[in-house]
């Protein structure tokens, strides 16, 4: 089985949003942005743009007909600044002219006058103000103060994680065209309905007016759930003021600095152990530096919430989040969505009580690892033993004990070059943990020729469900991959979609189309029976035919359908999927939020050049839970792909602001790098373990969701540096702050020896 | 009129010479198999191949065509993912990168496939490891890059090892059609080249047109690469010439440059990228002035002088602050020369930045140095990153001279070095940083670079 797309994507063939041809009379939009993180406008200036060749339209907030209000969750984001500005970059007018080039020419002649007001980039600093989103909220179990005072050892420390550009290689891009009294907009999202509620609420017209199409998107990882739509509500309402097309696409700089990114954490922890090194006690206060605006950040601030422990039993939990209102670009989701912030913090404390207690890292970590029965902080009770065994089959895929011996032998023999070694075991909850959420659609039509077309909620973004669609398709009729197709995703055919999210995409937009392919093969099943005079539940279809007990029947695919459709059946269904066995309640913080949990583990080697602090990934060696493999090949490119972007989370994507203007420094690929192909591992060694079975009706056909699980391998990186540097300098003191960059290596490794 | 070979079309683009290739290629050409994804050279979604007629037929390399003016095109062939199969067939590399998944969301792959080409056409030798390089200005932000390395792995195993004629076994195998055997005839065929040159001079253009793209866009720019004679490295055993329009890519290839300095090589794998070398001189790297300009640290190691029409002057001497050069506004650097080192020198080039390719240096350095019996016979030490322009570090120069080299000498020497320099905390790097990693650097030439440890 392939990743079907990729196929286009070989020759360029495949359409994104800015390869569709443009319309005649398309205007092109440029975007004019607050210069200033945070103050009162006093005066915009549009008069000069407005009159400039090619200049059709300037469209300030005062030109919106429905509500100036782009707000998901919590209400307060302006789709265009009013009075106040609150980050560089937020955008205050849109320009439409005949060219691109015209249109970026005039937003250099917009003039606005702002009262500067005070701005904040730290979120304890906004959090010391009491500029919190929504209250804070607490997780806990057990006797937290009791235990802590019952422990052993107890270990207290700051943990710090960086934001993270998402770098999606295609940037936010949208195309409208005018309707009857409609809009069509082509936007690069993974949430059209989204964009498609939001264009309704600003445009002041009804949701069914709006039509929103998403073919695939060039990346995404998050960063076009809630981001793609104010791009795409700039474009619809540029043509809803004018009648004309409008094309939107933003240029990479303005995309590095309007976007928002993986929320930066600030932590406090303090984790008690007994003598054993088993975790008694953990408790947590995690700052969220959540940007100017809600966004989703209330939601991943639970989903920190929820992965406070990682992959740990701990009995005694008391876990805060504070959404921490600051003056940057909006924070979004990004891969993991809050979870690999918390299991950052706690694999901090882990190794922070392994120095203090001299008890080794991997000892303390093996001796609380999850296992069957085991209830986390929330309330849900751990299944499988799914963490253990992953460890253990990691322990010896990555021979770990002759590694260690090795590493130490090299460590000895070499003076400035040194090697580390960690495990980084993951456990991560599938399901969005908005409950609702957890709902698709599909709608699947059987055409006469016997061809399928298959309409979900899911968006492809690389991650290939349109492939595992596709097969869960082909499987249900029993019919060549190649005789099926997904559409594109579109608000007509498939209404009130979630995000494609939350690793949920193919498992839940599969088992709908799943059911919809089902429900269309009973009746076929019906027709085949009256065809052969013979009982339907006597009948299957295999391999492009109609089978009874006795074998192949004369009855093919292609015959069958065309019968049925001579019958007046319905060869159209569309069905209708919800996660089922979930539930949370937000007033007691307990529940069952999640379907199932996706655990793995990896084991990390990596060498430290000491004299010049730069560093290369040796070897990563993963033992995955992944289920019943659908598609082993996607699974693994998922595996890979997520692995060496969480490594490039602990390394060097490093976003820095200038203290002063607040403006984002990494605004431009020359200063914000990513891991390119000499950075990858040099050795990957990827087991798929099938793991223990899901439960009935969750999953896709037994296989497990993988988006983001293999994400937070990469944090292994940054401890394994850590243990190199110990091994040149036992005093090295990074703290515990990601990402470790060269810098941070070198400044590190430069604290004093003591003899 | 310029015309030149897109794929297998003749083209007469009727637009100014200014306008980047990739502009060209999607707004009016309809081939939108070239994306864009960065507009700086940095992500390598844009890649075309570039054929240009040279002494030994068609010479072909990878380009970024965001950074890349279509009035350099003129009279070459310009090669895009559009180009390299003419039916649904697909190349062997198209072929392993859909087999292996090497291609998942899709933006990045057209670029990848077009370095790959870039490499099969145009690099010196095809071996799993120059195929692996030719990829070090292509980002993929979705596979990891362990799918590419696979698809590329199983594609090159299966080049044949021997050929006569690289073009007719490319198409023998498959990897490019049928119809470039005819371009070097049909190139010859167009009519005369007529480009206005007006406006702005251009290079490589691998700096200006990340910021100044807008502009020259409509403008017709003069070309320095149509000037055949600064174009040459040449030696007549005591000095080294080096025409100002040279690019990385003939330095790096260059058997003058690479029989005094074996090690440099390495050190210019990680000057920008196989798409920006192609295009980038070395002229430009120097009169751009950026204080870690990484060709211009290893000249002044290397004691060169800069010649102009009228006159030359040191590089030592050529930097008088932040970007402020002893250059004239219509000088126009010609040739950059050094005197051939002393037998037994080496030259060692170090660059330190948060990714070891691409990336721009925290701090640089170089050290031309010859040491006999441990002691220090000629030195000279240069660094960049740590002052407003690319310095000579003079007093650690001339402390080493004639020292043995010994603990205490390196310790002191690092301790110079400092002294000389004056970083500034920027997005590279704070002060105190830079000055940590000019004393490794300097510690690290006189320890490692004598011997060619690395990691």
């Amino acid at each position: 089985m392939k990743h079907f797309d990729a196929k286009l994507h070989v020759k360029g063939k495949s359409i994104f949003t800015g390869d569709i041809p443009e319309p005649e009379g398309t205007l092109h939009a440029a975007v004019f942005t607050s210069p200033s993180a945070h103050g009162k406008i006093v005066s915009l200036d549009v008069s000069t743009a407005e009159k400039l060749s090619g200049v059709i339209k300037v469209i300030t907030a005062e030109h919106i007909p429905g509500e100036n209000e782009i707000g998901n969750i919590v209400m307060d984001e302006p789709l265009l600044a009013e009075d106040t500005v609150h980050f560089i970059g937020e955008p205050v007018a849109v320009v439409l002219a005949e060219t691109r080039g015209q249109a970026y020419e005039a937003i250099k002649s917009i003039s606005i006058e702002i009262d500067e007001l005070d701005a904040v980039i730290d979120p304890r600093e906004a959090a010391e103000r009491g500029d919190l989103i929504v209250p804070p909220r607490t997780f806990s179990c057990g006797n937290i103060e009791k235990a802590i005072k019952d422990c052993s050892y107890v270990v207290n420390g700051t943990a710090e994680t960086g934001g993270q550009e998402h770098l999606y290689l295609e940037t936010q891009s949208a195309l409208c065209l005018p309707g009857e009294n409609t809009v069509h907009i082509t936007s690069s999202t993974q949430s059209p309905s989204y964009v498609q509620k939001i264009a309704a609420r600003v445009l002041g017209i009804p949701i069914h007016l709006v039509q929103v199409d998403v073919l695939r998107l060039g990346g995404a990882f998050g960063g076009k759930e809630d981001q793609a739509t104010p791009w795409a509500v700039m474009a619809a309402l540029g043509t809803h003021l004018t009648g004309r097309p409008v094309r939107l696409v933003l240029k990479r700089h303005e995309d590095l600095i309007n976007t928002g990114k993986r929320h930066p954490y600030s932590s406090d922890f303090t984790i008690g152990l007994d003598d054993q090194g088993k975790i008694l006690a953990w408790k947590v206060n995690y700052f969220q530096n959540s940007g100017a605006v809600s966004d989703l950040s209330t939601a991943i601030l639970e989903r920190t919430l929820f992965h406070s422990t990682s992959s740990y039993f701990v009995p005694n939990v008391f876990a805060t989040g504070y959404c921490c209102r600051t003056n940057i670009a909006p924070n979004t989701a990004f891969r993991g969505f809050g979870g690999p912030q918390a299991m950052f913090v706690m694999e901090a404390a882990i190794h922070k009580a392994s120095m203090e207690t001299g008890i080794p890292v991997e000892v303390i970590q093996k001796a609380n690892l999850l296992g069957k029965g085991d209830t986390f902080p929330y309330g849900m009770e751990y299944t499988c033993d799914e963490v253990r065994s992953s460890w253990a089959l990691a322990e010896k895929l990555a021979d770990f004990k002759e590694t260690k011996h090795n590493i130490e032998e090299y460590n000895s023999n070499h003076r400035y070059f040194k090697k580390g070694l960690s495990v980084m075991p993951v456990c991560f909850g599938i399901s969005f943990t908005t409950t609702f959420l957890n709902q698709a659609n599909a709608l699947v039509h059987v055409y006469t020729d016997g061809s399928v077309g298959i309409s979900t909620g899911a968006v492809e973004m690389g991650q290939g469900v349109n492939s595992r669609i596709r097969q869960i398709a082909a499987e249900v009729f029993s019919i060549p991959v190649e005789r099926t197709r997904v559409e594109s995703t579109n608000t007509s055919r498939t209404a009130n979609t979630s995000p494609t999210a939350a690793s949920s995409g193919a498992d839940m937009n599969g088992n709908a189309a799943s059911n919809a392919c089902k429900e269309i093969k009973g009746r076929l099943l019906e027709v085949a029976g009256k065809v052969l005079h013979c009982k339907a539940d006597k009948l299957t279809l295999k391999n492009s035919a109609v089978w009874n007990h006795s074998g192949q029947t004369d009855l093919s695919w292609e015959q069958l359908v065309k019968a049925a459709y001579m019958n007046r059946t319905a060869l159209s269904s569309s069905a209708h999927y919800a996660t089922p066995g979930i539930h949370f309640d937000k007033t007691k913080e307990k529940g069952r939020p999640f379907a199932y949990h996706v655990s793995g583990t990896a084991v990390t080697e990596v060498t430290v050049d000491c004299l010049l602090g730069i560093y290369k990934i040796d070897k990563v060696s993963i033992v995955h839970h992944s289920g019943n493999q659908l598609n082993p090949l996607i699974d693994l490119g998922q595996v890979e792909g997520a692995l060496l972007q969480g490594i490039g989370w602990v390394t060097m994507e490093e976003l820095a602001w200038d203290k002063g203007s607040k403006r984002l420094l990494a605004d431009a690929l020359a200063t914000y790098k990513v891991p390119d192909i000499s950075f990858a591992p040099s050795e990957v060694k990827i087991i798929f373990s099938e793991g223990e079975q899901l439960e009935n009706g969750v999953g896709l056909k037994g296989s497990k969701a993988i988006g983001e699980p293999p994400f937070m391998y990469g944090i292994g990186s940054w401890f394994a540096i850590h243990e190199a540097m110990k091994a040149y300098n036992s005093h090295a003191s990074p703290g515990y702050v990601a990402p470790m960059t060269p810098e941070r290596v070198l400044m590190a490794l430069s604290t004093e020896k003591t003899k | 009129m310029i015309s030149f070979i897109c794929n297998n079309r003749e083209v007469f683009p009727d637009c100014s010479g200014g306008l980047p290739v990739l502009d060209w290629l999607r707004a009016q050409s309809g081939l939108k198999g070239t994306k864009e994804g960065c507009r700086e050279g940095d992500c390598g979604a844009c890649t075309v191949v570039l054929g240009k007629p040279g002494i030994n037929g068609i010479e072909y390399s990878s380009v970024c065509s965001c950074l890349l003016p279509i009035g350099e095109v003129a009279g070459c062939h310009l090669v895009t993912i559009e180009g390299l199969t003419t039916g649904i067939e697909l190349t062997p590399f198209q072929q392993s990168f859909y087999d292996e998944a090497a291609s998942q969301c899709g933006f990045c792959t057209p670029g990848m496939i077009m370095s790959l080409t870039g490499c099969l056409l145009g690099s010196a030798t095809l071996s799993v490891s120059s195929a692996m390089e030719s990829l070090d200005g292509n980002i993929c932000r979705c596979t990891g890059y362990i799918a590419v390395k696979r698809a590329v792995n199983s594609v090159i195993s299966t080049l044949p090892a021997e050929w006569e004629n690289r073009l007719e076994m490319l198409i023998e195998e498959g990897h490019i059609p049928a119809y470039f055997t005819s371009i070097e005839k049909r190139l010859k065929e167009l009519p005369p080249q007529s480009v206005r040159a007006e406006d702005s001079l251009v290079a490589g253009g691998t700096d200006i047109y990340v910021h100044s793209s807008d502009k020259l866009s409509t403008e017709h720019p003069r070309f320095l690469s149509k000037e055949k004679s600064i174009k040459q490295i040449v030696t007549d055993g005591k000095t080294v010439t080096i025409g100002a329009a040279v690019t990385f890519k003939q330095l790096r290839e260059s058997a003058v440059i690479s029989d005094l300095f074996p090690n440099l090589e390495k050190f210019l794998l990680k000057v920008s990228s196989t798409q920006i070398r192609s295009r980038a001189t070395v002229g430009g790297n120097i009169v751009n002035a950026s204080p870690i300009a990484d060709i211009a640290i290893t000249f002044l190691a290397l004691k060169a002088t800069l010649c102009f029409s009228e006159r030359s002057i040191p590089l030592s001497e050529f930097y008088l602050g932040y970007k402020k050069l002893d250059m004239l506004p219509d000088e126009i650097l010609t040739e950059i020369s050094f005197p051939t080192p002393e037998p037994g020198t080496i030259l060692s080039s170090l660059k330190v930045a948060k990714r070891e390719y691409l990336d721009i240096a925290s701090v640089n350095s170089s050290m031309l140095i010859r040491v006999e019996e441990n002691v220090v016979i000629a030195v000279r030490i240069s660094a960049g990153g740590v002052a407003p322009f690319p310095l000579l570090l003079t007093g650690t120069s001339e402390y080493l001279m004639g020292r043995t080299l010994s603990e205490k000498t390196i310790s002191e020497a690092c301790s110079i070095a400092e002294s000389e320099v004056s970083p500034i905390s920027d997005v590279r790097g704070s002060k105190k940083y830079k000055i940590n990693l000019l004393r490794a650097q300097v510690r690290a030439h006189l320890t490692r670079g004598l011997s060619n440890e690395a990691l």
